[in-house]
């Protein structure tokens, strides 16, 4: 049987390498990205919750999706359940076209689709549960293949139309385009019912969704390609995997590869197979997969465990020029202690680097990132506004991170009532229980919250005094933390570093003088000493005027040396840029702000 | 042959307590238990969902029995109790008028508990059937998914009237009911989509009620019981937010005004008393027979500093419906010199007897003002008390009434001090409130798991009967324009 040795070569032994394949890639290029997904939602395992999956299409594949998304909290979960899924995957469409093409259909057919998940998953947007929507279509096609009297197959097909909508959502028109192709094949409609079924067939596929618009809330064109509540507006790559999977039924059943002359068991066949594979999956990842993004959801995943240290030295690797790794390596930096001397030492988007907004038309990064920077700098109220909208915009309007930042302020502020709600959920779940459990002894408990170093801490730094502000009054915000606690040194840094990335030295002089004191440091941080020597520069302001500070000698020749040769280049930056490109004041001469 | 008979007598009673599942020789405990929803000693209208609920104790087995008029069933459970409709709702009627002895036992580690019986109140008066609400995730200045939708409250049915994810990036608020009838409603749509729909029985009308007069759409409606008229103040609204511990947001108005729209030929109408620039008018709310316009007033103020300074008066101005017309003075009904407080929200019940409010410490808008309680003002005597028997330690703000002018829905943070919840309360001719008791929901634990507010609680007497695609129809139309008249 040396045929059956091939056959299985082929159509095994590779895709058994895919999926261990897939199994490292998710495991290893893609494990921050993959953690952070699990924390765009809260999964319970309680009948109320699965009621609220009816609200929408696809409520079984979101449903099992998201279940198993839970798993992608613990190491290598990820990696494990994707890996599992797209093998499912690929299984059922090799008995599909197994089915319908027969052995000799190349195994690229049923493989080309899982390709495409395979691509598509490296997105943060694409949901696991999207997979599975593809796995109860092509069920639903198996069976109905399966079904051998044409009548009884033909009303299995109408009937589980809408069914397939309601499970599985668009994935509804691979069942619907695999009715139809197989229909058309098997040739057993004639006369007038030749024209009727397939009319039947799009009536109903377009139909359903339209009829249930209004019961599932969606726009037409929603219904229409529902997916999952992941992405508001999918693209094409989110469409992909599901067209692959209409195309490879449509080959398997269209195409006779009996009477095909090609050999798909052929050493030359199945090296040209691997090889569009190997291209299909290459050209899919370098398209969707976002390299930089994995890398700031590492500084991320530091953050949260106060590893500052470590975050700082892998943003020193990274050198990313990207606003979200510049907001970690500032919060980093402030936490160190080290922002002011090393501010431009690395690429500094102006404010945006400081602070990051939350809005609807933000993606799921900011919107569960913006908070963590008023927590740390101790405007409690404010990283609680965040995490509130953060909340709000997550799919399903539930963020199981932000969920926690929520308990951890509320207990903070002392509104134990609403922390208790949110402790009370997250119970519930299956890898932030503990975690709950944990924070449940905090709960009306003063005493408790003493002994707890970081209750302590954040209690320390909330203003006394209040004031009214709105969402993004960033220097408003700043300075009231400083008056209220002259020694949040963060705030203070931030402060005046806001100041100086938006080119406003008259706003950082005027802080400076205010809220920044002698002696604070042994000598004045190098970009406090860049900036104040610009007043001096410009003539401004006299040496005299800041005899108070330590000012570095070595400062103050390099102002001297860079003025001398900004005056002889008449201002060209390629003659600066080598010598003096990590200074403040070439950020301040040269940096192009967004509305310049 | 007296001793047999007891002991046959007492026999017979175990034997009658074991069948129906009681638990004989209980430890008797002293105090009521502590149940969620508190549904002990609250008083019920007649036609009300069952009220389901859980036992706040380590209960591993839940004995209850019902007993009203000739109905008395047992039900068990491990620690929450899931009423049968049917069951409920016999028991109800045979209890109108009367009330429903409740008796709990508990078995807690190992050992059965008798707690003291409690009753359910039950009045034969029923409440209107239908709850129109607004389903948010609770404050902020953002929505994401958000919409109006309404339960009937003989059952837990609960169906949309609009949502926003068929609108999106649109928000939709104060959905209003001429006296809780159905057929007469709007709601504001702001976002992309600015207008105000108005459903008059069988016709929907998309509106555009900013005019070049007053620059600003109108928000805060009530309606005119003619149906011809609905007034609204026109507000300039704006959201800070509080950096100490104990306060989160703060809305308040920087412009306030008040406009009558003429829904016969689309004008506003207004008079230089209700239209002022030294004053902020706000919350305008008619008489029951529509010939008084009550309205919340306050001086203007430097805002947002002087934030909490603004208290609002409850203040008066005649309307004569036949001619459109405004008195010619306003009156001050309860002062802000004499409350010390601000008034918000007043509401008047539909038989004319009380005008129901919100007193908080300044500003207007009380639902995020934690001391916000409810008032009554009698119209006839003109006394001004607090509703004690419905007023918590969390903010009670937003209130309507229903049709029957005995029952009330308000809106409440007592749960957790965050989201808003509705509860009901009986008043009598009185004035005297009961014990309010919280929409009844299926699942015990469902409050415990929403995360959205039911803000604007509004009581209707029938089932909101829109037709979805006519209204979306309508909405994706052109809106028509209002005209503006100020009346000397």
């Amino acid at each position: 049987m040396p045929g059956k040795g091939k056959y299985l070569t082929h159509k095994y032994i590779i895709p058994v390498i895919f999926v261990a394949g897939s199994f490292l890639c998710f495991g290893l290029f893609l494990r921050y990205n993959l953690w952070f997904r699990e924390q765009l939602q809260v999964f319970l395992l309680t009948f109320d919750h699965l009621q609220g999956y009816f609200t929408k299409p696809a409520f079984l594949a979101s449903w099992i999706g998201d279940f198993l998304t839970q798993f992608f909290h613990p190491s290598w979960g990820a990696a494990t359940v994707i890996s599992i899924t797209l093998l499912i995957l690929w299984l059922l469409l090799h008995v599909l076209v197994k089915k319908t093409g027969g052995t000799k259909v190349p195994f690229l057919v049923p493989l080309l689709p899982v390709i495409l998940c395979w691509a598509a998953l490296t997105s943060l947007e694409y949901p696991v549960s999207n997979v599975i929507s593809l796995c109860i279509a092509i069920s639903f096609v198996l069976v109905y293949v399966s079904i051998r009297p044409a009548t009884g197959r033909q009303l299995f097909g109408i009937v589980s139309i809408p069914h397939v909508y309601l499970t599985a959502g668009s994935s509804m028109w691979i069942f619907a385009a695999a009715f139809l192709i197989y229909e058309l094949r098997e040739k057993r409609i004639k006369g007038f019912k030749s024209l009727l079924l397939p009319l039947v067939i799009v009536a109903i596929a377009v139909g359903i969704p339209l009829i249930l618009r209004l019961k599932y809330l969606l726009t037409p064109f929603q219904a229409l390609t529902w997916l999952s509540e992941m992405k508001r507006n999918p693209g094409i790559w989110d469409f992909l995997p599901l067209a692959g999977v209409i195309i490879s039924a449509s080959v398997s059943m269209m195409v006779i590869w009996d009477k095909v002359a090609f050999k798909s068991n052929s050493l030359v066949s199945g090296f040209l197979q691997a090889l569009v594979i190997g291209a299909v999956l290459a050209g899919g990842i370098l398209k969707v997969y976002d390299r930089d993004l994995e890398k700031i959801l590492r500084l991320d995943r530091e953050a949260a465990n106060g590893n500052w240290k470590k975050v700082y030295e892998l943003s020193e690797e990274y050198e990313l020029r990207n606003n979200i790794a510049s907001y970690f390596t500032n919060m980093a930096m402030a936490k160190l202690g080290i922002m002011p001397d090393s501010l431009m030492m690395h690429y500094q988007p102006a404010a945006t680097g400081l602070f990051i907004p939350v809005n609807a038309n933000e993606n799921y990064l900011t919107i569960t990132l913006s908070n963590e920077v008023y927590w740390h700098l101790g405007d409690v109220n404010a990283a609680q506004h965040s995490a509130y909208l953060g909340t709000i915009f997550s799919p399903r309007a539930e963020n199981s991170r932000l969920m926690k930042r929520l308990i951890e302020i509320n207990i903070v502020n002392g509104q134990y009532a609403v922390a208790e709600k949110y402790v009370r959920i997250l119970e519930k779940t299956m890898f932030h229980g503990n975690w709950a459990e944990d924070m449940r002894k905090y709960l009306y408990n003063e005493e408790e919250c003493g002994r707890s170093e970081w209750i302590r801490a954040k209690r320390a730094v909330i203003p006394s005094t209040d004031l009214l502000k709105s969402g993004n009054e960033y220097v408003k915000t700043l300075r009231m933390l400083v008056q209220n606690n002259p020694a949040n040194r963060m705030a203070l840094d931030y402060l005046l570093c806001f100041h100086l990335l938006s080119r406003d030295i008259p706003s950082f002089e005027s802080d400076f003088e205010k809220y920044y004191l002698p002696g604070m440091d042994a000598v004045l941080p190098r970009v406090y000493q860049e900036g104040l020597l610009i007043n001096i520069a410009s003539r401004r302001k006299t040496p005299a005027d800041y005899s108070r500070f330590s000012f570095s000698p070595e400062t103050v020749r390099q102002m001297a040396e860079y003025t001398r040769l900004f005056e002889e280049s008449n201002g060209k930056g390629s003659v600066l840029i080598e010598k003096f490109g990590k200074t403040y004041w070439f950020y301040y001469h040269f940096a192009r702000m967004k509305d310049e | 042959m007296k001793i047999n008979l007891a002991i046959l007598s007492a026999a017979l009673l175990l034997l009658i307590a074991s069948c129906s599942g009681i638990p004989g020789n209980p430890e008797e405990g002293n105090s009521l238990p502590v149940l969620y929803p508190d549904i002990t000693e609250v008083t019920t209208p007649v036609n009300i969902a069952p009220m389901n609920f859980r036992i706040e104790a380590q209960s591993e087995k839940l004995v209850v029995r019902f007993e009203g008029g000739s109905v008395g069933f047992v039900l068990k459970g491990k620690d929450r109790i899931t009423i049968p409709s049917g069951k409920w709702h016999r028991l109800l009627r045979e209890s109108a008028g009367s009330s429903v002895n409740v008796s709990i036992w508990s078995k807690e580690q190992g050992s059965w508990i008798k707690y003291s019986p409690f009753r359910i109140y039950v009045r034969k008066e029923p409440i209107d059937q239908y709850l129109a609400y607004r389903r948010i995730a609770p404050g902020y200045e953002s929505w994401s998914s958000m919409g109006l939708y309404q339960r009937d409250l003989t059952s837990f049915r609960e169906s949309v009237i609009i949502d926003n994810r068929l609108l999106p990036g649109n928000c939709m608020n104060c959905h209003s009911f001429n006296r809780n009838d159905p057929g007469q409603m709007l709601f504001h749509l702001r976002g992309n989509i600015g207008a105000t729909m108005l459903v008059q029985g069988e016709d929907v009308t998309k509106l555009n009620t900013r005019t070049k007069e007053t620059g600003l759409n109108c928000v805060y409606p009530n309606w005119h019981p003619s149906g011809s008229y609905i007034a609204f103040s026109v507000n300039k609204i704006a959201q800070v937010f509080h950096t100490v511990r104990d306060k989160r947001i703060e809305v308040f108005d920087t412009k306030s005004d008040l406009v009558v729209l003429d829904t016969r030929n689309r004008r506003l109408i207004t008079s230089p008393l209700v239209y002022t620039t030294g004053s902020y008018e706000t919350f305008p709310v008619f008489s029951a027979d529509g010939g008084i316009l009550y309205f919340c007033s306050a001086d203007t103020a430097r805002m947002p500093d002087e934030y909490d300074r603004v208290k609002y008066s409850l203040c008066s101005i005649t309307f004569d419906a036949a001619s459109g017309t405004f008195g010619n003075r306003v009156d001050t009904v309860i002062s802000r010199t004499q409350t010390g407080k601000s008034i918000s929200f007043p509401r008047t019940s539909p038989d004319g007897k009380f005008l129901m409010f919100t007193l908080s410490d300044y500003g207007n808008f009380s639902l995020w003002h934690r001391e916000a309680d409810l008032w009554l003002l009698n119209l006839a005597d003109k006394s001004v008390k607090p509703i004690n028997q419905v007023n918590s330690g969390e903010a009670d703000s937003f209130h309507s009434w229903s049709s029957g002018s005995r029952w009330f829905v308000f809106a409440s943070r007592r749960t957790d001090g965050l989201y808003t919840r509705p509860y009901f309360a009986w008043l009598d001719e009185n004035g005297e409130a009961t014990k309010p008791f919280i929409l009844p929901q299926k699942n015990p634990d469902f409050y415990d798991y929403c995360l959205n507010s039911f803000n604007v609680p509004e009581l209707v007497a029938g089932k909101i009967r829109t037709d979805g695609r006519k209204m979306l129809k309508t909405i994706g139309s052109e809106a028509k324009s209002v005209t503006f008249e100020i009346k000397e």
